[in-house]
C-alpha cells in the first residue's frame, strides 16, 4: 500500500504540482475584497439568470398567475438577505 | 456526548419525550389511510405542497450529529461552518428548482441512477444505484446506532431497546404512510427543531448579553480566535474551509452534486401537486436553510464565550443545554433533537426503497418476465422491503459502534462520486452527443481520480483536508474526458436521448410516449 501511494504521489505530484501551485500562489494574493466580490458575484449570477426564464415556465403547474406566485420573485427576495450576510461577514 | 445530562432531566422533560413520539407514531399511523397505490406510497400521491416538502428537506438534511458536530465545528472554526448551509446550498438550490427539477418532472424519472440509466445505459444505472444503496443503508446504520446512544444518555435506555424503539416507531410510520407520512412527520420536526434550537439560542445570547458581547468576549481570546467571525478564510488556511475551495469545491460542485442527485430530495420534490409546487419546494427550503445556520452555528460560537475551554468541541451544544435550559424547555429541545434524528432515518429508509425498486426490481423483473411488475407489486413489495431495511439496519446498528472506519470509509468513497456523477449528469442533459462510453470512461477514471487524490492531496493543496478542492478538480477532469471521449466516438441515436436533453421537446405527445415506452420495454434496460 505504502509503495502505491509513494508511486501515485510521485506521478501525480510531478504532473500536478507546476499547474496547481501558480494557482494556489494567485488565489493565494487576492485581497479579501476580492474573495468577497467573487461569492458575491457568483451569488448574484446564481440568481439573476432566473429572470431571463419565460413566464411560462417559471408559472406551469399553478393555478393562479400573481405576482406572488412569480417564482422569479421568490428569487430576488430569497437571495437578498445571503448577499447581506456575506457582505457584512 | 449526553450522559452528563442526563441527570439533570425531570419527569416533566421525559413526560414531553415520550408525548412526543407517540404523537409522532400516531400521525405516521392516521397518514396510512391514503396510500392506497404504489405512487401514493413512494411519490405521496403528487400531492404534497411546497411548504410540507420545503420543511422535509431542511429537517431531512439536519441529522442530531449535525445540531452537535455542526456547533462543535463552529466552536473550533468559527461561522465559516455555516458556508456549507449559506453559499453551500442557495445558488444549488435555485439551480436545481429551475433546471433539474422540471428535467425530472417532465421525463418522468424518479430516481437518478434511472436518469443516468436511460442516458448511459444499464451498467451506469446500475453502478450508482450501488453507490446510493450502500451509502444510504449505511447511514441508515448509523442513524439508528446515534439514536440508540442518545436515548441510552437522556432517558437511561439500554442501546439494545432504544435501537429497536426507534425501529418500531419509524419503521410503523414509514411502513404505513410511506412519503406523505415521511414528510407530514418532517413538518411537525421542523417546528419542534426550530422552537427548541432558537429556545437555546435565545437563552444563550441573554446569558451572554446579546452579540457585540459575543463577538468581543470570543475575538479577546486570543490572535488564533480573530477569524471566528469570518465567512471567508484566506485560500492558504490549514483549516477545511479556504474560501477557494468553499466557492468552487462547494459552492460549485458538492452542493449541486447533492441536490440534484440525492434520492431523498429528489424523491420529496417529486412528490408535489404539481411542476410549481416542485420547484417552489426548493426556493422554499433555501429560505429556512437562512435560518440553520443562526440555530445551530451560533450556540457553538455562544459555548466558546460562555465555556472557553472545552476539551472536545463536540461537547458544546451539551453543555449549554445543561447549564441553560429550565425543566421542560430541556425536555422540547431534546424532542428536537430526536426529531432530527426521525426525519434522517425516515429518509434514508425511504429513499433506499426506492431505488431498490426502482433500479432493482422493476428493470430487472421486466427483463427477466418481459413485462414490468404490477402497480400492487411494487407497493407490497415496498413496504416488505422498509421493513426488511429497518430491521436489518437494527441488526447491524450495534456493529457500527465497533466498525467505526468502514463507516468513514464509506463516507470518504461516497465523496469520491460526487465530482465525477455531476459532470456526467451536467452532460447528460445539456449535450446530446454525450454518450456511454464517454460516461462510463469519465466516471471509471474520474472516480480513480478522486482517490488517488485523496491519497496525496496534503501535497497538492494547503489545507489539510483538501475535499473540497478535490471534488472541484475531479467534475472539471471528468466533465472534460467525457466530453473528448463521446466527441471521438458514435454518438447515441435520437430515438435514445429524444425527451431527456434540455431542448429535446419534452412536453410533446411523441416525446412522452417514447418516455412511457421505455419503461416499459426491457430492451431499453
Amino acid at each position: 500500500m505504502e509503495s502505491l501511494t509513494n508511486t501515485i504521489e510521485s506521478v501525480l505530484v510531478r504532473i500536478l504540482k507546476p499547474f496547481l501551485d501558480p494557482l494556489h500562489g494567485f488565489m493565494d494574493q487576492l485581497p479579501p475584497s476580492m474573495w468577497r466580490i467573487s461569492v458575491c458575484l457568483f451569488l448574484l449570477l446564481g440568481a439573476l439568470w432566473t429572470l431571463f426564464l419565460s413566464r411560462e415556465s417559471v408559472f406551469r403547474g399553478c393555478k393562479t398567475q400573481s405576482k406572488w406566485a412569480d417564482l422569479r420573485i421568490w428569487v430576488c427576495v430569497l437571495i437578498v438577505p445571503y448577499l447581506l450576510i456575506y457582505l457584512i461577514f | 456526548m449526553f450522559s452528563a445530562d442526563a441527570s439533570v432531566l425531570t419527569a416533566i422533560d421525559q413526560a414531553i419525550i415520550v408525548f412526543y413520539l407517540v404523537a409522532v407514531l400516531v400521525m405516521g399511523v392516521f397518514f396510512s389511510r391514503y396510500v392506497k397505490t404504489s405512487g401514493d406510497f413512494f411519490l405521496a400521491g403528487k400531492s404534497l405542497p411546497f411548504w410540507a416538502i420545503g420543511m422535509s428537506v431542511v429537517v431531512s438534511d439536519i441529522g442530531a450529529i449535525d445540531m452537535v458536530a455542526g456547533a462543535g465545528s463552529a466552536y473550533k472554526y468559527g461561522l465559516a461552518q455555516a458556508n456549507f448551509d449559506w453559499l453551500g446550498s442557495v445558488p444549488a438550490m435555485i439551480i436545481v428548482a429551475f433546471v433539474f427539477v422540471p428535467f425530472y418532472w417532465r421525463s418522468g424519472v424518479c430516481t437518478l441512477p434511472e436518469f443516468l440509466g436511460r442516458r448511459y445505459g444499464m451498467i451506469v444505472r446500475e453502478l450508482q444505484a450501488v453507490i446510493w444503496l450502500g451509502f444510504l443503508v449505511s447511514m441508515l446504520a448509523v442513524m439508528l446506532w446515534s439514536s440508540a446512544v442518545f436515548l441510552n444518555e437522556i432517558l437511561g435506555l439500554p442501546t439494545f431497546w432504544g435501537i429497536w424503539l426507534t425501529v418500531a416507531i419509524v419503521g410503523v410510520y414509514t411502513v404505513l404512510g410511506g412519503l406523505t407520512a415521511v414528510v407530514l412527520t418532517d413538518v411537525i420536526q421542523t417546528v419542534i427543531m426550530f422552537v427548541g434550537a432558537g429556545a437555546l439560542l435565545l437563552l444563550s445570547y441573554w446569558k451572554i448579553g446579546g452579540w457585540n458581547q459575543l463577538v468581543a468576549t470570543v475575538t479577546e481570546r486570543g490572535p488564533e480566535f480573530a477569524d471566528h467571525f469570518k465567512l471567508l478564510l484566506p485560500n492558504s488556511t490549514t483549516s477545511p474551509y479556504p474560501w477557494s475551495g468553499i466557492l468552487f469545491g462547494l459552492g460549485i460542485v458538492l452542493s449541486t452534486a447533492y441536490f440534484s442527485s440525492n434520492q431523498a430530495v429528489i424523491q420529496r420534490v417529486l412528490g408535489a401537486r404539481s411542476e410549481w409546487h416542485a420547484k417552489a419546494s426548493m426556493l422554499f427550503a433555501a429560505f429556512l436553510k437562512l435560518l440553520v445556520p443562526v440555530l445551530i452555528i451560533l450556540p457553538g460560537l455562544t459555548a466558546l464565550a460562555l465555556h472557553p475551554s472545552l476539551e472536545d468541541p463536540d461537547r458544546a451544544v451539551p453543555r449549554l443545554v445543561a447549564d441553560l435550559l429550565p425543566p421542560g424547555l430541556m425536555g422540547l429541545v431534546f424532542a428536537a433533537f430526536f426529531a432530527a434524528l426521525m426525519s434522517s432515518v425516515d429518509s434514508y429508509l425511504n429513499s433506499s426503497t426506492t431505488i431498490i425498486i426502482s433500479d432493482g426490481y422493476r428493470p430487472i423483473s421486466t427483463w427477466l418476465k418481459g413485462t414490468a411488475p404490477s402497480d400492487r407489486q411494487c407497493l407490497v413489495l415496498g413496504r416488505i422491503l422498509t421493513v426488511v431495511l429497518i430491521v436489518a439496519g437494527g441488526i447491524i446498528a450495534p456493529a457500527i459502534n465497533q466498525f467505526e472506519t468502514i463507516y468513514s470509509a464509506m463516507q470518504t468513497m461516497f465523496s469520491l462520486f460526487q465530482g465525477p456523477t455531476l459532470a456526467l449528469l451536467v452532460l447528460g442533459v445539456f449535450w446530446r452527443r454525450t454518450n456511454s462510453t464517454g460516461a462510463i470512461i469519465g466516471l471509471t477514471t474520474g472516480v480513480l481520480l478522486s482517490m488517488c487524490l485523496n491519497l496525496v492531496g496534503d501535497k497538492l493543496f494547503p489545507s489539510d483536508d483538501p475535499f473540497l478542492f478535490i471534488a472541484f478538480w475531479t467534475f472539471v477532469y471528468s466533465l472534460i474526458v467525457t466530453s473528448l471521449v463521446s466527441a471521438f466516438t458514435a454518438p447515441p441515436s435520437e430515438t435514445q436521448t429524444k425527451g431527456l436533453v434540455w431542448g429535446s421537446i419534452v412536453d410533446d405527445p411523441a416525446s412522452q410516449a417514447v418516455l412511457r415506452a421505455r419503461l416499459d420495454t426491457p430492451e431499453n434496460e
